[in-house]
C-alpha cells in the first residue's frame, strides 16, 4: 500500500510539477507523504510481501522515521522551485524501498534511488555546496561499487541474494565486509564518514535534516538485515572509531552544523551497538529519539539561517524567541542522552544490547566518549541562553512543531513505554 | 503519596518558571515541606507510600518509588532546607522555580526503588543545577559549569555500564531494588561493577581527589546561597554507596574497602585543613563539606551498623547546617556585598541575632554535642574505629581542624571590630533562624527519634557485609 | 527531678539569651543566680534522699543517663554552691556592662553543661557537658569580643581543648569496640572480671586522660589557660579555677575503676601531674598580670590533683578539688575586686600598698594566698598534705613524687606571697583612687574565705575524723593504701607545715626587696614567657600547620588545573582528528580505501 501511494505520487508529481504553482506543489508533496504515513500506520504490524518487496516490522518502523524526516524537510524548506520537493519525495520512496527488502539487488537499486536525489539536493546551494555534493557523489559511487561487489560475492558464497543468509568461509566474510562498507558509508560510520562534515556544512539546513534523519533510518534498516544475524568483527572496529572520531572531532567545532555532523557520526556508532543482537526495538527507539532530537536541532538552526550557523550566531536566541531557544536546548540534552529526555532511553536500550553480547569494552568506550560529548552538546545548548544578537523569525507552524517535538522528547523520557510495544511488533 | 510529594514542588517549580510570582513559590516550598514532614511523621516503617508501574515494559524497569525510613528522613531535611532557602534568598521567581524543580528531582532520587529510576533522577538533577549556575552564577560560571558537568558525567556514565552489568551479570529479572539485592554480582566481575559505581559516587560524595569540582561550583554560584544549598543536598554519594553500590556488589566493595577508607580519611582531614586557609565564605564551606562527607563516607564504608547510621545521619544533618550556612553567607552578602571572610569584622555588635544563628550553624558543623552534627559524627567514629582504627584516628583529626576553621571564620566575621554596621535579622529571616535552630536542636537532642527508621536498614546493611551487631 | 537541676540553668540560658536585652539590671543576674541556687538546693535534697537516676533514649545503644551518687553529688555541690556565690559576685562585677544579660546567659549555660558533665552516667553524656563547658568557656573568654586578642584567646582555648576532646572521643571508641557499651555503671561491672585486652584498654585510658589533659590544662596542653584570663574575672574564678578545669580530675576519678587497673597509665598521669605542678609554679613567678599569676597557680594546683589521682588517691584528688575551689575562687574574686577598685588595672607593677585602701578585700587576698601557700591549719594545707602523704602510701606513688611535690610546695608558698606582697604591700606604684567593692561582691568573698579556712576539716589525717573519704569511698575504685605509723604520718605533716612556713616566709621577705639578684632576673625572664611554650608551639606546630593549609589550598587549585589539563589533552586530540578532515577528496578516497582494508583485515577469515 505504502509503496503504491509513494509510487503513484512520484509519477503524478513529476508531471504536475510543470503545471501547478510551487505552494500548491508543496502541499501536494506533503499530502503524498502524509498519505503514505497513514497507510503505514493503518497497516501497522500487518506483514505483507510481494516478491522481493516485504513489509515487516523493520520496514514499517524505519519507513515511518524516514517519512517523518521527509515531511519535516518538506515543511521546513522555503524555496521557489518545485524540484526540491520532488527530489525529497523520490528519496523518500527510495528509503521506503530500501527498508522493505531483503534482496541485495533491490537494495542496491533503492540505495541509488535515495542517493541520487540527495546528491542533487546537496548542490542546492552553489559554490561550497557544489564541491561538497561532488565529494558526496564520488565517494558514494565508491561505496556503491563496494556494495555491488559485496552483493556478487555474497551470491557466490551462499548462492542467495537474500540478506541474512547464513554462510561461512573467506568469501562470505569478504562479502559481509564489503556490504558493511557500502551501508556504513550511508549511515556515516567511521572511517567512511569523511563526506559528512563537509556535506552537512555545505548543504542547506533542511537537506541536512533529511540526511541526518531519513537516510540514517533507511540505511540502518538495511544494516539490520545485512549485518544483524552474525555481526562481523569489523563492526566493533567501526563503532569504536565512530564514537571516538565523532565525539573528539566535535569538541573543537565552532559551527553548529559541522558540530552536529560529527555528532551524527558518533550517534551512528551508538546505534550500531544494537546490530549485535539485531534488536529492532532498541534501534528503533534510538532512531526515534535521534530523529526527533537532531531534526529539532536542525529545524531550529534552519530558522536562524539556511546557511552556516556559527555558534556565535545562536547566542541570544532564547531571549529573542524563548521557545526556539528552549527547543534547541532540549534537543542538545536529548542528543547527549541526559535523563529525563528520550535520548537517554535510546542510549540505555542500545547499551543493553551491547551488554547482552558481552561487549563491555566497547560499552565503556561508548560511555566515556559520551562524557566528552557533554562538552560540545552543552556548548550548543547553552549558547542560546547567552547574551547575543541572534536573529530568527520563525513561522507559527515551525514553532508549533518545535514545541511538539520538544514535549515529545520529554514525554519519551518519562514514559518510554508508550511507544516501545509498537516498535516491538514485527521485527 | 510519594508521587504527590515529588510532583508538588515540580508543578510549583514549572509554574514559577512560567511566571508565577515568587511569593507564591515560597508558599509552595512551605507546603512541600509540610507535606514531607507529614510523610515523615506518619511513616509506618518498612517501605511505605509507594507506587510501582512499568516504565520500560519487558525490560524490567519500573517506576518504583517508595519511602523507607532513610528516604523519609531525607525528604524531611530536603524539604526543610529548600523551604529555608525559599524564605530568605531574595531571588527572582524563576530561580526559585529551578530550585523547586531540583527539589522534586532530589526527592525522586531518594525515593527511587528501582536502580534505573534512581539513575534517571540522579542525572536529571544536573539540569536545574547547571541552569541555576548558568543563569545566576558569577563571572567564571562557564568554567564551573563544564567542570561540574564533566566531573559528574565522568562518573555517572561509566556507572551506567555498571548498572547494566548488575542486572546482566547478577541475573536479576528486573531493576527493582529487591530483585537486585537478591541477585548480587559475584566473582571477579563484582570488582568492576563496584568500581563503576564507586567512581560516580566518589565524585558526588565528594571524596579526595575527585572533589576538585566542588569549590569552583560553590564559588561561582549565586551569592544568595540558594543554589549552593541545593548543591549541598545533591551530594548524595554517601547515600548511594549505602543504598546501591555496596549492597549490589559487596564482593567488589571488599576489594576496594581499604582504598576507600584511605580516601575517606584523607578527604576528612584534607578538607578541614584546606578550609582553614580559605579566603571566602563559600570556599570555606565547600572544603568543610568535603571534610564532612569524608567522615560520613567513612561511616558507611565501615560496614558497621553504628558507622552506617552515623554516616547517613551526618549526611542528612549536614544538608541542613551546611545549606543553612550557605544561606547565611547569602544574607551577609546582601548586607555587605562581599563574601570575603577577611572583610566583615565585628558584625556581632550590630547584628547579634545573625551572629547567634551563625554560631549555632557553625557549632552544629563542628559536631558540638546537643546539635545535629554530633550524633552522626560520634556514631561514625564508633563504627569507623571498629573497622579501621588508625585511619579512623586520622580522619577524626578533622575534629580539631574543624574547630579551627569554623571558629576562625566566626571570629573574623562576627567578632573583633572595624567592620561596618549591618542590619540584624529581619522579617522572614527570623523564621529562617527559628526553624534552622529548632532543627539543629531537635536533630541533636532527639537523634533517636530520627534514627529509628534507619536502624533496621543499617543493621541489614551490616549483616549483608558480615559485620553484624 | 534530677534532670531539672540541669534544665533550670538551661532555661535561664534560653530566657536570658532570647529576652535578656529587655530585662533591666540587675534582673538578669538575679534570675541566673536564683536558678543556680534552686539547682543547688534540688541537688542537695536529692542527694539527701540517697541519690537519683535518670534515663532517656538518646543515641542507639547509648541512652542519656544521669546518676546522682556521692561523687557526682559532691561535685554538684561545688559547682552550684561556688557557682552561686560567683554568680552573685558577678552581679556587682558586671554591673553596667552592656552585655550584662548575655554574660549571665552564658554563665547559666556553663552551669547547665557542667552539671551534665558531672551527673553523666555514660561517657558520651559526659562528653556533651565536656564540650558544652568548652563552648561556654569559649563564649566567656571571648565575652569582650571586640578585642581581637581576647577573641584569639577564646579560639585558642577551644581548639586546644579539642585536641583533648579528640582523645576523649577515641578513648570512647575503643571502649565501645571492647565492651559494646559506654555506660559508666555497666563498664564498671564489665571491668570487674579479668581484663579483655589490657594494652588496648590502657590506650583507651591514656586517650581519655588526653581529654583530661586538655580540659585541665596539663602539660603539654596547658597553653590555653593563661590566655583564658581574657574573660571577665568571675569567669576566671568559676570556670578556669573552681570548676571546669577540674573536670579532668573528675573524669579520672569517675573512671577510677578503669585507672585502678592500669598502673602504667596511672604512673603516666602522676608524672604529668607533677610536671605540670612544677611548670605552673615556676611560670607563676614571672607574671605581672594579677590574674595570670593566679592562672599559673591554677595549672600548678591542677597538677597536684592529677598527681594524687595518678598515684591512686582519688579521694585525695577530689579533696584538693574541693579546697582549691574555695581558695582559688577567692583569690580570683579578690583579684577581681582589686581590678574593680583600680578601674580595670591588672598589672601588679602598678599596684602595691592597697592594704590600707581595701579593708576587707585585703583579708580575702591574705586568706586566699595563705591557703594556696599551705599555711598550716588552713584548707589548702590539709589537702596538700594529704596529697604529699598519698604519694608515699598509695601503690602507684613513690619517693620521687613526694620530694618533687614537696619542692613545688615551697615554690607555691613563695609565689603566693609574691602575689600578695606585690598587690597589697609596699608602696603605691599606681596613680589610682582605689575604692572598696560593693557588698554584693564582698559577701560571696566572705563565704569563700570562710570555706578557705574551714574546708580542710572535712578530711583530717588519721586518727582524726575523715568525713570526706568515707563519703566518697563507695563511688571510687578500691585502691589499697598501706598505713603509716602514727608517728611517721604526723612527722610528715609537720615537715610539710615547716616547708610551707619556710616558703611563705621566704616569699614574704624576698619579694619586698628592692633589687633582685641576677640569677633571679634571668629566671624571671624565662618564667615571664612561661618557658617559651607558646613560641615553641607556634614555631613547631601552629605556623607549619597554617603554612601547610595555605600550600594545600594552592595545591588544590593546581589539582583542578590538572584535571583541566586532562580536558585540554582530549580537546587537542579532537583537534587532531578534525584536522584529518582537510577537505581534499583524494585524501578522503585514500582513507576510505584504507578503511576498507582495515575492515577486511579484522574480519574472521
Amino acid at each position: 500500500m505504502t509503496l503504491l501511494v509513494l509510487g503513484a505520487f512520484s509519477v503524478a508529481l513529476t508531471l504536475l510539477g510543470f503545471l501547478v504553482s510551487v505552494p500548491v506543489f508543496k502541499r501536494l508533496t506533503i499530502l503524498g507523504l502524509s498519505l503514505a504515513l497513514l497507510t503505514l500506520l493503518f497497516s501497522w504490524s500487518k506483514p505483507f510481501a510481494f516478491g522481493p518487496y516485504q513489509v515487516d516490522g523493520i520496514s514499517q518502523v524505519f519507513t515511518l522515521l524516514a517519512l517523518v524526516g521527509a515531511l519535516w524537510t518538506a515543511g521546513l524548506v522555503r524555496t521557489r522551485r518545485f524540484e526540491f520537493y520532488l527530489l525529497v519525495f523520490y528519496a523518500a520512496t527510495g528509503m521506503h524501498l530500501l527498508a522493505s527488502t531483503k534482496n541485495l539487488i533491490l537494495m542496491l537499486v533503492a540505495l541509488e534511488a535515495l542517493s541520487l536525489p540527495l546528491y542533487a539536493l546537496a548542490t542546492w546551494r552553489r559554490g561550497e555546496g557544489l564541491e561538497a555534493a561532488l565529494k558526496y557523489f564520488l565517494l558514494g559511487a565508491l561505496a556503491a561499487a563496494f556494495f555491488l561487489y559485496g552483493t556478487a560475492l555474497h551470491y557466490g558464497a551462499t548462492g542467495s541474494l537474500l540478506a541474512g543468509t547464513p554462510g561461512e568461509g573467506p568469501l562470505y566474510a569478504l562479502a559481509l565486509g564489503l556490504l558493511l562498507v557500502g551501508l556504513g558509508f550511508k549511515v556515516a560510520l567511521a572511517p567512511f564518514h569523511f563526506w559528512t562534515p563537509d556535506v552537512y556544512q555545505g548543504s542547506p539546513t533542511p537537506v541536512v535534516l533529511f540526511m541526518a534523519t531519513g537516510v540514517k533510518a533507511a540505511a540502518f534498516a538495511a544494516l539490520l538485515r545485512v549485518v544483524a544475524p552474525g555481526a562481523p568483527e569489523a563492526l566493533s572496529l567501526l563503532i569504536a572509531l565512530s564514537v571516538l572520531i565523532g565525539n573528539l572531532a566535535a569538541l573543537t567545532q565552532k559551527e553548529a552544523k559541522r558540530l552536529l555532523a560529527y555528532s551524527s557520526i558518533a550517534h551512528a556508532g551508538y546505534m550500531a551497538l544494537a546490530l549485535y543482537t539485531g534488536n529492532l526495538q532498541a534501534l528503533g527507539f534510538y532512531l526515534l529519539t535521534y530523529v526527533l532530537a537532531t531534526g529539532l536541532a536542525f529545524a531550529v538552526l534552519s530558522e536562524v539561517s539556511p546557511d552556516r550557523v556559527p555558534l556565535e550566531r545562536l547566542k541570544g536566541l532564547f531571549h529573542r524567541d524563548p521557545l526556539l531557544g528552549l527547543a534547541l536546548f532540549v534537543a542538545a540534552l536529548s542528543l547527549l542522552g541526559l535523563p529525563p529526555l528520550g535520548g537517554f532511553w535510546g542510549k540505555y536500550l542500545v547499551f543493553t544490547e551491547a551488554a547482552k553480547v558481552g561487549q563491555w569494552g566497547l560499552l565503556i568506550l561508548a560511555l566515556l566518549t559520551s562524557v566528552v560529548s557533554a562538552y560540545y552538546y552543552l556548548s550548543l545548548g547553552l549558547a542560546v541562553f547567552q547574551k547575543g544578537e541572534a536573529v530568527a523569525a520563525p513561522r507559527p507552524l515551525a514553532r508549533g512543531v518545535a514545541l511538539l517535538v520538544a514535549l515529545a522528547l520529554l514525554l519519551l523520557g518519562f514514559l518510554p513505554g508508550i511507544v516501545l510495544p509498537a516498535l516491538a511488533q514485527g521485527g | 503519596m510519594v508521587v504527590l510529594a515529588i510532583l508538588f514542588p515540580a508543578v510549583f517549580g514549572t509554574l514559577l518558571l512560567l511566571g508565577l510570582p515568587r511569593a507564591l513559590g515560597v508558599w509552595g516550598a512551605g507546603l512541600s515541606f509540610l507535606l514531607n514532614l507529614y510523610l515523615f511523621l506518619t511513616h509506618p516503617g518498612g517501605v511505605a507510600f509507594g507506587v510501582q508501574a512499568p516504565l520500560l515494559p519487558g525490560a524490567g524497569v519500573y517506576w518504583a518509588l517508595g519511602l523507607d525510613g532513610l528516604s523519609a528522613l531525607f525528604f524531611l531535611t530536603i524539604g526543610l532546607t529548600v523551604f529555608l532557602g525559599a524564605l530568605v534568598a531574595k531571588v527572582e521567581g524563576r530561580f526559585l522555580g529551578l530550585a523547586l524543580l531540583m527539589e522534586a528531582l532530589l526527592l525522586g532520587l531518594f525515593a527511587a526503588r528501582d536502580l534505573l529510576v534512581f539513575y534517571l533522577f540522579f542525572e536529571a538533577a544536573l539540569i536545574p543545577s547547571l541552569l541555576m549556575l548558568f543563569f545566576y552564577g558569577g563571572e567564571k560560571r562557564l568554567r564551573a559549569i563544564y567542570t561540574f558537568l564533566l566531573f559528574t558525567l565522568a562518573g555517572s556514565l561509566p556507572m551506567l555500564a555498571a548498572i547494566l552489568a548488575v542486572k546482566a551479570l547478577g541475573g536479576s529479572p528486573t531493576f527493582l531494588l529487591e530483585d537486585l539485592l537478591a541477585h548480587p554480582v559475584k566473582g571477579p566481575a563484582a570488582f568492576w561493577v563496584f568500581l563503576g559505581f564507586a567512581l560516580a559516587f566518589a565524585i558526588k560524595t565528594p571524596l579526595f581527589p575527585v572533589h576538585a569540582w566542588l569549590p569552583l561550583f560553590h564559588q561561582e554560584n549565586h551569592p544568595s546561597g540558594l543554589a549552593d544549598a541545593l548543591g549541598t543536598l545533591y551530594k548524595v554519594g554517601v547515600f548511594a554507596f549505602f543504598r546501591f553500590a555496596i549492597p549490589l556488589a559487596p564482593e567488589g566493595f571488599y576489594e576496594l574497602q581499604g582504598l576507600l577508607f584511605f580516601l575517606a580519611a584523607i578527604s576528612a582531614l584534607y578538607g578541614a585543613w584546606v578550609a582553614f586557609s580559605a579566603q571566602d565564605f563559600k570556599t570555606l564551606l565547600a572544603y568543610a563539606g568535603v571534610s564532612h562527607m569524608g567522615v560520613a563516607a567513612f561511616g558507611v564504608f565501615s560496614g558497621t551498623p553504628e558507622g552506617a547510621l552515623g554516616g547517613l545521619y551526618l549526611l542528612a544533618a549536614s544538608g541542613v547546617y551546611t545549606g543553612g550556612l550557605f544561606l547565611l553567607a547569602g544574607r551577609l552578602y546582601e548586607r555587605t556585598h562581599t563574601l570575603e571572610i577577611g572583610r566583615y569584622r565585628g558584625l556581632a555588635a550590630s547584628a547579634p541575632g545573625l551572629a547567634a544563628l551563625a554560631l549555632f550553624l557553625f557549632l552544629a558543623m563542628v559536631g558540638l554535642p546537643g546539635l545535629s552534627g554530633f550524633p552522626g559524627e560520634f556514631l561514625t567514629l564508633l563504627g569507623a574505629y571498629k573497622a579501621s582504627p588508625w585511619l579512623a584516628a586520622l580522619a577524626f583529626l578533622s575534629v580539631i581542624a574543624g574547630a579551627a576553621y569554623a571558629l576562625t571564620a566566626f571570629q573574623k566575621v562576627f567578632w573583633e571590630e572595624g567592620g561596618k554596621e549591618v542590619e540584624d535579622l529581619r522579617g522572614p529571616e527570623w523564621s529562617f533562624a527559628a526553624l534552622a535552630v529548632a532543627a539543629l536542636l531537635l536533630m541533636g537532642v532527639f537523634p533517636g527519634y530520627f534514627l529509628d527508621g534507619l536502624r533496621p536498614l543499617a543493621e541489614a546493611f551490616a549483616k549483608l557485609l558480615g559485620g553484624g551487631a | 527531678m534530677l534532670l531539672l537541676t540541669i534544665l533550670l540553668p538551661l532555661l535561664g540560658f534560653a530566657l536570658l539569651g532570647l529576652f535578656g536585652k529587655r530585662l533591666k539590671e540587675p534582673l538578669p543576674g538575679l534570675i541566673a543566680s536564683a536558678l543556680v541556687l534552686v539547682s543547688f538546693l534540688l541537688g542537695v535534697g536529692l542527694l539527701a534522699q540517697g541519690g537519683a537516676r535518670f534515663q532517656a533514649e538518646w543515641l542507639p545503644g547509648i541512652p542519656f543517663s544521669l546518676l546522682l551518687d556521692n561523687l557526682s553529688g559532691f561535685m554538684l555541690m561545688i559547682v552550684t554552691g561556688v557557682g552561686f556565690l560567683i554568680h552573685v559576685y558577678a552581679i556587682g562585677y558586671m554591673h553596667g556592662d552592656p552585655g550584662n544579660s548575655r554574660f549571665f546567659a552564658y554563665f547559666n549555660l556553663f552551669i547547665a553543661m557542667m552539671l551534665t558533665l558531672v551527673l553523666a552516667d555514660s561517657y558520651p553524656v559526659m562528653f556533651i557537658g565536656w564540650e558544652g563547658v568548652g563552648l561556654a568557656s569559649f563564649l566567656l573568654i571571648g565575652f569582650w569580643y571586640k578585642n581581637a586578642q581576647y577573641a584569639d584567646s577564646a579560639r585558642k582555648a577551644f581548639i586546644v581543648n579539642r585536641i583533648g576532646d579528640l582523645g576523649f572521643m577515641l578513648g570512647m571508641a575503643i571502649l565501645w569496640a571492647l565492651y559494646g557499651t559506654l555506660s559508666i555503671t555497666e563498664l564498671k561491672e564489665a571491668l570487674e572480671g579479668p581484663l579483655k585486652n589490657p594494652s588496648l584498654l590502657a590506650l583507651a585510658g591514656l586517650l581519655l586522660f588526653l581529654g583530661a589533659v586538655g580540659k585541665s590544662a596539663q602539660v603539654p596542653l596547658m597553653v590555653w589557660l593563661p590566655d583564658a584570663m581574657a574573660g571577665p574575672t568571675p569567669v576566671s574564678a568559676l570556670i578556669h579555677a573552681a570548676t571546669m578545669v577540674t573536670a579532668g580530675v573528675y573524669l579520672v576519678a569517675r573512671s577510677s575503676f578503669l585507672y585502678a587497673n592500669l598502673p602504667d597509665v596511672s604512673y603516666a598521669i602522676a608524672v604529668i601531674g607533677l610536671l605540670t605542678a612544677a611548670y605552673g609554679a615556676l611560670s607563676a613567678f614571672g607574671q605581672n598580670d594579677i590574674k595570670k599569676i593566679v592562672a599559673y597557680s591554677t595549672i600548678s594546683q591542677l597538677g597536684y590533683m592529677f598527681l594524687a589521682a595518678g598515684v591512686g588517691a582519688y579521694w585525695v584528688a577530689l579533696f584538693h578539688v574541693f579546697t582549691h575551689a574555695f581558695f582559688k575562687a577567692l583569690l580570683f574574686l579578690a583579684s577581681g575586686s582589686v581590678i574593680h577598685a583600680l578601674g580595670g588595672e591588672q598589672d601588679v607593677r602598678k599596684m602595691g600598698g592597697l592594704w590600707k585602701h581595701l579593708p576587707l578585700t585585703r583579708w580575702h587576698g591574705l586568706i586566699g594566698a595563705l591557703a594556696l601557700g599551705g599555711l598550716p591549719l588552713l584548707s589548702g594545707f590539709w589537702s596538700k598534705d594529704a596529697i604529699l602523704t598519698a604519694t608515699l602510701t598509695y601503690p602507684f606513688g613513690g619517693l620521687g613524687f613526694y620530694l618533687g611535690a614537696l619542692l613545688v610546695a615551697v615554690l607555691t608558698a613563695m609565689y603566693a606571697m609574691r602575689w600578695f606582697v606585690l598587690v597589697f604591700l609596699g608602696e603605691e606604684r599606681g596613680h589610682h583612687h582605689p575604692h572598696e567593692a560593693p557588698g554584693v561582691m564582698l559577701w560571696p568573698n566572705h563565704l569563700l574565705a570562710l570555706g578557705s579556712l574551714l574546708a580542710g576539716y572535712l578530711a583530717l589525717p588519721h586518727p582524726l575524723p575523715n568525713v570526706l573519704e568515707a563519703f566518697l569511698k563507695p563511688t571510687l575504685a578500691e585502691v589499697e593504701a598501706h598505713h603509716l605509723s602514727l608517728g611517721a604520718e604526723w612527722g610528715l605533716i609537720a615537715l610539710s607545715g615547716v616547708v610551707a612556713l619556710l616558703g611563705l616566709w621566704l616569699g614574704y621577705t624576698f619579694f619586698q626587696r628592692k633589687a633582685f639578684p641576677a640569677w633571679y632576673l634571668t629566671f624571671e625572664a624565662w618564667s615571664r614567657e612561661s618557658f617559651y611554650a607558646d613560641r615553641v608551639y607556634n614555631a613547631l606546630l601552629v605556623n607549619p600547620l597554617k603554612a601547610l593549609a595555605e600550600a594545600l589550598l594552592f595545591g588544590d587549585m593546581g589539582l583542578l588545573g590538572g584535571y583541566a589539563g586532562l580536558g585540554g589533552l582530549v580537546r587537542s586530540l579532537g583537534q587532531g582528528v578534525a584536522r584529518l578532515q582537510a577537505g581534499y577528496l583524494r585524501v578522503y578516497a585514500l582513507l576510505f580505501v584504507l578503511g576498507v582494508l582495515l575492515v577486511l583485515g579484522v574480519m574472521r577469515w
